[in-house]
């Protein structure tokens, strides 16, 4: 029997192991970009003023409950544009390599993995380069509920949901395409991926229909990212993939 | 914080297929690359307004095509092309539309300023002159010229397709005068001295009679046996060019002789070896006029193309390696008419030798055929008389003028046809109706006639046609007019989408760089030259002085001919290649896919089509109206 306060324990446990100049990372973070109101101030952001993170995470298998991330890759949307500069790649140093036909998947070795960053480390920078932007994902449930479990796993922290999925927004501003999967859409706008079954490569393929996708909402008169959360829920709510 | 690696080489990737990345460092890429922001732009909207501080901004498409300024006419620029600072048109465009969606990567002003500076070829590129890319397009043609010309002249082709003829032989009885005067009737220094079955078993050269012979006093009867060199080296005739020079240079022979089944079947000089290398134009032109008949000049059509390759890799550009060819072709021309006149009577006849067509404007390429005509000047009452003996003389020209690999004109615009065998009055004639009544059917027709140059015979003949034409023309305002209007008939194939229009069925996906290139300036530099009584026939000079009336700056000037002459360069690379994988049918080395062309000579085709725009604009304005 697992009590509704274990989990609370458990991410005190996990921060106690860190390091003092983690933890004061950490605590500066949570000041500056976890803090209370700042969602509400995101949402009214204008589009045009908006930093999106297009996001790609690589997990060790298809189980959002229990895998494990291998790497990530982002990218910043901000001003109608990827911005190279503002691009995040990195694999995690993993326990135990994962599973072989995962790693046919995705191309980073047993080795690769081993040899790995730092989890404590890469998830600090990334939420340091993460900011105060909402992420932006294909499926993004799946990315949000992962990368959720992995900073309390690591980090020993929650942070609020912040994720737009272009799986529900796709199809919403461009119905009636029998599209799919993120390979769908990219072949469907006539785009090509910068890499295969590499999380940055996804993530930028992320970005490029993010842009698209600002683009369509701008025209049907949506102005921040508010109406953009809007939309998304207004999709799921029909129940509409397509 | 620096971009990941997988992000710098996927955009380093993508420029390198481009210019003027492809010339650029890898750490100038990186700083781009790195910097760089992946802008999308949807169809309709713009992409920059240069006219402020933007203009020292640098957009890449990426993905798209983007179009220079407000007009439809305007340059459509597709992925990889550079822009606000990107060469042809761009001083005049300061807004940038996206026609279809696109994505360009873009550098801010303060980067662009900062690559610039780092960047030597970034800085060139930036200064935009399409000079700087006509060089770079002409620069890779020669490279691959050189290429090719050093694969034909691997050492590894067979002995047996260096030799040039059947070998000359005797057998060792013979008496040296008798060898000799073989020898001298075939026009060769070496002579090979075989048994009875046909086997090798000396060989004598001109340089072992002066040692062997002349000098020790020996008489002429002596048999060719006895001051013969024994054994002479050998090889078989399927070995390669490299093995015949490794047994020349390790036994210190000039000759060799080839067999088939040890029989003799050829005699290879040091000489063969070298001279597919060394081809000179001096050589060519000296053999070319020396040759005694047609057999001889026949051997010289094969160094004549073989020149043409050498000079294309050393770097000549198109206006002279065109002319060369040029040169030679009517050199070839001249010695078989000098030739063959002899033969025909044409004592006490006044005639000339013209070309016409490209021909006649010194621009050959390597598929033209014939295009010639014979004026002549007779008494009254002698002309028939005299167009009969000059038509048999001029048959006789023309069919070995095809015997030399110079196609026979289809449309039987040859001197040997009598409607083109015609004195001075009936030229006059001609010339006039096409000026004074001219019909647009008709007129298309006549175009080639209009670029007719004196070859051989009475040159006077010719100039005075000239002269009279080039007075005349200028006051014949509906014969400008419709020469005019047929010159603007074809459009250059540049599409608004895709950078090029391809031709449909038979030759779909192909570009006629003939039909749809090089026609559009010869065409427009002929009416031109005729309103304005230019004298000359070629497109080029003729360009230079229809500019000079006109005003256009020199620069404009050179931008056309350079774009004329880059469209024959590729005609003649097309053809080249044609002819050395199918070895025929050169004349479809004209069309071209254009996608197909390398990244640098589609931008300068593009730019070239529209060097033919605004020279046909120039037309427009000058004569249309």
């Amino acid at each position: 029997m697992r009590w509704p306060w274990q989990a609370r324990l458990d991410r005190r446990r996990v921060r106690a192991t860190l390091a003092a100049g983690a933890r004061a990372r950490l605590v500066a973070l949570k000041r500056r970009e976890l803090g209370l109101g700042s969602g509400r101030r995101l949402r009214q952001t204008p589009l045009a003023l908006a930093r999106f993170l297009a996001l790609d995470l690589e997990t060790t298998g298809p189980r959002m409950d229990r895998d494990r991330v291998i790497a990530v890759g982002a990218i910043a949307v901000a001003g109608r544009a990827l911005v190279h500069g503002e691009a995040f790649a990195a694999v995690l140093r993993q326990a135990s390599s994962s599973a072989v036909d995962n790693i046919l998947v995705h191309q980073i070795g047993g080795q690769q993995q081993l040899a790995g960053l730092d989890p404590v480390a890469t998830w600090l920078a990334f939420l340091e380069f993460r900011g105060a932007s909402f992420a932006v994902a294909f499926r993004a449930e799946f990315d949000a509920t992962v990368l959720e479990r992995e900073l309390e796993l690591t980090l020993g922290i929650r942070v609020p949901r912040r994720f737009l999925d272009l799986a529900v927004l796709l199809p919403a501003l461009f119905p009636g395409t029998p599209n799919d999967t993120l390979e769908d859409w990219m072949a469907h706008f006539a785009l090509e991926p910068i890499g295969r079954h590499e999380a940055l490569a996804d993530a930028y393929s992320t970005g490029q229909l993010l842009l698209i996708v600002l683009d369509a909402a701008q025209r049907l008169g949506m102005r921040t990212t508010g109406d953009l959360l809007e939309l998304e829920a207004a999709q799921r709510w029909l129940g509409r993939r397509r | 914080m620096t971009a990941p690696p997988l992000l710098l080489e996927a955009t380093l990737r993508f420029l390198r297929a481009h210019e003027p990345f492809a010339r650029m460092a890898r750490r100038d890429l990186e700083f781009l690359a790195g910097r760089a922001r992946l802008g999308y732009y949807p169809a309709g909207s713009i992409v920059v307004d240069a006219s402020g501080e933007a203009a020292a901004a640098l957009y890449v498409v990426q993905r798209g095509h983007v179009r220079a300024g407000e007009a439809a006419a305007g340059a459509v620029l597709g992925p990889g092309e550079c822009f606000p600072l990107d060469a042809g048109g761009a001083a005049s465009a300061t807004r940038y539309l996206a026609t279809e969606d696109a994505f360009c990567l873009q550098l801010d002003a303060v980067d662009a300023a900062a690559l610039r500076v780092m960047s030597a070829p970034f800085a060139e590129f930036s200064a935009q002159s399409s000079r700087t890319l006509a060089t770079e397009a002409q620069g890779q043609v020669h490279r691959l010229f050189r290429q090719r010309v050093a694969e034909q002249q691997t050492l590894l082709q067979p002995v047996e397709s260096l030799l040039r003829r059947a070998p000359v032989s005797c057998v060792a009885a013979t008496p040296l005068r008798a060898a000799l005067e073989r020898m001298r009737a075939e026009q060769v220094g070496t002579i090979a001295v075989v048994d009875a079955d046909a086997h090798p078993i000396g060989i004598f050269t001109l340089t072992d009679l002066m040692e062997r012979v002349v000098l020790p006093g020996l008489p002429l009867e002596t048999a060719v046996g006895e001051v013969m060199t024994p054994r002479p080296g050998a090889v078989a005739a399927d070995a390669t060019a490299q093995e015949a020079l490794a047994v020349m240079a390790t036994h210190g022979f000039h000759q060799l002789v080839i067999t088939r089944d040890g029989r003799l079947c050829g005699v290879l000089s040091e000489r063969d070896l070298f001279s597919l290398q060394r081809v000179s134009m001096q050589h060519v032109l000296a053999t070319i006029r020396g040759a005694r008949d047609v057999t001889a000049l026949w051997c010289t059509t094969g160094d004549i193309a073989t020149l043409a390759d050498n000079l294309l890799a050393q770097g000549a550009a198109a206006e002279p390696l065109t002319r060369t060819i040029a040169a030679l072709n009517d050199a070839l021309a001249v010695r078989l008419i000098d030739l063959l006149a002899p033969a025909h009577a044409l004592e006490g006849l006044r005639w000339c030798w013209l070309s016409l067509g490209s021909e006649g404007r010194r621009e050959q390429t390597i598929a033209s055929d014939q295009d010639n005509a014979l004026i002549f000047s007779a008494p009254a009452g002698e002309h028939e008389e005299a167009r009969r003996r000059l038509l048999g003389f001029a048959r006789a020209v023309n069919e070995a003028l095809a015997g030399l690999g110079v196609p026979l004109c289809p449309g039987e615009i040859m001197a040997g046809n009598p409607a083109n065998c015609l004195s001075v009055e009936e030229w006059r004639g001609r010339f006039a109706a096409w000026l004074r009544e001219p019909q647009p059917a008709a007129l298309l027709a006549a175009n080639i006639y209009f670029d007719f140059r004196p070859l051989a015979g009475e040159l006077t003949l010719a100039d005075n046609l000239r002269r009279w034409l080039t007075e005349l023309a200028p006051q014949s305002p509906i014969f400008l007019r419709l020469l005019t209007a047929n010159a603007l008939e074809a459009e250059p194939p540049l599409g608004r989408v895709r950078s090029f229009v391809t031709g449909d069925g038979e030759h779909r996906g192909l570009l006629d760089l003939k039909a749809a290139g090089t026609r559009l300036f010869v065409d427009a530099a002929r009416a031109l030259a005729l309103a304005f009584g230019i004298a000359e026939t070629g497109t080029a000079p003729r360009l230079r002085l229809a500019g000079r009336r006109l005003g256009l700056e020199e620069r404009e000037v050179a931008a056309l001919v350079e774009a004329f002459q880059f469209l024959q360069l590729l005609r003649l690379r097309a053809q080249r290649d044609q002819l050395a994988t199918e070895g025929g049918a050169a004349a479809e080395g004209n069309r071209v896919d254009p996608y197909a062309l390398n990244e640098l000579d589609q931008r300068m085709l593009k730019e070239s089509l529209r060097q033919a725009r605004t020279l046909q604009r120039l037309l427009e304005q000058t004569l249309a109206r």
